[in-house]
């Protein structure tokens, strides 16, 4: 969760390493994410299949959001020698915003989600360390 | 004096000695401010060992017994909240290098004069990084795990294209500062969840502590027993929920 997001990851590794004068295929290659190796994996495997001459678009399909399918599209077109940094830093912006939303979503989403644990285990564990020897004291005192 | 009291004064010295001589190892590691504060943490704790043990030699002979371990948590403590604000002294680092090869240093000389002078862990280790840099020869194996590769790689370009330094710097400041940017971001969603837990867990023992000291621990034992695996399994759970939490987009 305190990653930063694989997608956002990537556009920003490819940013620094186009405006360093870098090409596409070393930016992909050298990119490393250790949260998802499977997206990691596709886009390698994507360079790996252009450079073969083999069929690339189970890559986009497979892709888990579309925004991680609009990435694999940029990097086949800069992979033909098209110019795609603008196209990437205009993405850039709409990933961040895109985060921003998914962040908001989960802190609305999370303290319902953690209170089905409270209500099931940690509830019952202050009742039972509270009046668990009360209720035995008492039962003790109903046998005599 | 009886010979068991004489035997605890010996074991509060050694201890002590012991503490001292791990504090002083510390001094590589951490920055002088740092290291007046550990003092004063550890001269305080003696302190307090010595008033407990006015009143229980057994207290007495367990806090004493803290004190041989404590200079390494502080230690692990410290060198791993390091490595945490490792990221955020880089950007103002970098920042800082920028502006001086704005003015017109080299990326050398930039160094150099940030770094002249300053003891303290951040800049040792960006020391160590420069060495590495300058005497590429020397082996990587002996630079700090949590340094990023990449910013050796970025020093290491700079250092061998003066004409390039400050537009390759640049570039993985920018980068840097989304990353960190993001980062602290998400760490917002669970940092509120983690305290809740902390307050949670403090209420859980201070009422188990509270049940055992009024219905005492052996008559009920299966009772506090079951009621602390259930809260275990509960933060269990819970830290699941949290952590295992992967983006969509």
């Amino acid at each position: 969760m305190e990653d930063i997001a694989p997608p956002l990851s990537l556009v920003l590794h490819i940013i620094a390493c186009m405006r360093n004068g870098e090409s596409i295929r070393v930016a992909v290659e050298r990119f490393q994410c250790t949260s998802d190796l499977d997206f990691q994996r596709q886009a390698q495997e994507l360079v790996f299949r252009y450079d073969q001459g083999s069929p690339v678009e189970y890559i986009f399909e497979n892709a888990q959001s579309p925004y991680r399918c609009t990435i694999f599209e940029l990097i086949q077109m800069a992979l033909s020698g098209q110019p795609t940094l603008a196209q990437f830093e205009n993405l850039k912006v709409d990933i961040e915003m895109a985060c921003d939303m998914e962040l908001e979503q989960t802190l609305r989403v999370l303290p319902f989600k953690l209170m089905v644990p409270m209500m099931i285990f940690m509830v019952p564990a202050y009742l039972l360390a509270l009046f668990g020897p009360i209720l035995n004291l008492f039962l003790k005192g109903v046998k005599f | 004096m009886d010979f068991g009291k004489a035997l605890l004064i010996l074991y509060f010295v050694a201890a002590n000695l012991s503490a001292y001589r791990t504090f002083i190892n510390f001094k590589s590691n951490h920055d002088q401010k740092l290291l007046t504060k550990i003092g004063t943490t550890l001269v305080c704790y003696s302190i307090f060992c010595v008033s407990i043990g006015v009143f229980s030699s057994r207290l007495f002979f367990l806090s004493v017994s803290c004190l041989f371990f404590m200079p390494f948590f502080i230690d692990l403590y410290l060198v791993r909240r390091f490595k945490s604000q490792f990221a955020e002294k880089l950007l103002l680092f970098l920042d800082s290098l920028l502006l001086k090869m704005r003015v017109g240093a080299g990326f050398r000389s930039a160094m150099s004069v940030l770094l002249h002078e300053k003891s303290d862990l951040f800049s040792i280790t960006l020391k160590k990084i420069m060495d590495y840099v300058v005497f590429s020869q020397q082996d990587s194996s002996k630079l700090p795990h949590f340094i990023p590769a990449e910013l050796v790689t970025e020093f290491i370009f700079a250092d061998k294209a003066p004409h390039l330094a400050f537009s390759r710097i640049e570039n993985y400041r920018n980068r840097l500062k989304s990353v960190e940017n993001f980062r602290r971001k998400s760490h917002q969603v669970t940092i509120n969840i983690r305290y809740q837990m902390l307050v949670l867990s403090g209420l859980f023992v201070f009422l188990m502590w509270f049940s055992i000291q009024k219905f005492g621990y052996l008559a009920n034992s299966r009772i506090f027993m079951s009621s602390a695996l259930l809260y275990l399994i509960g933060i269990g759970v819970s830290h699941r929920i949290y952590k295992g939490w992967k983006w969509k987009i």
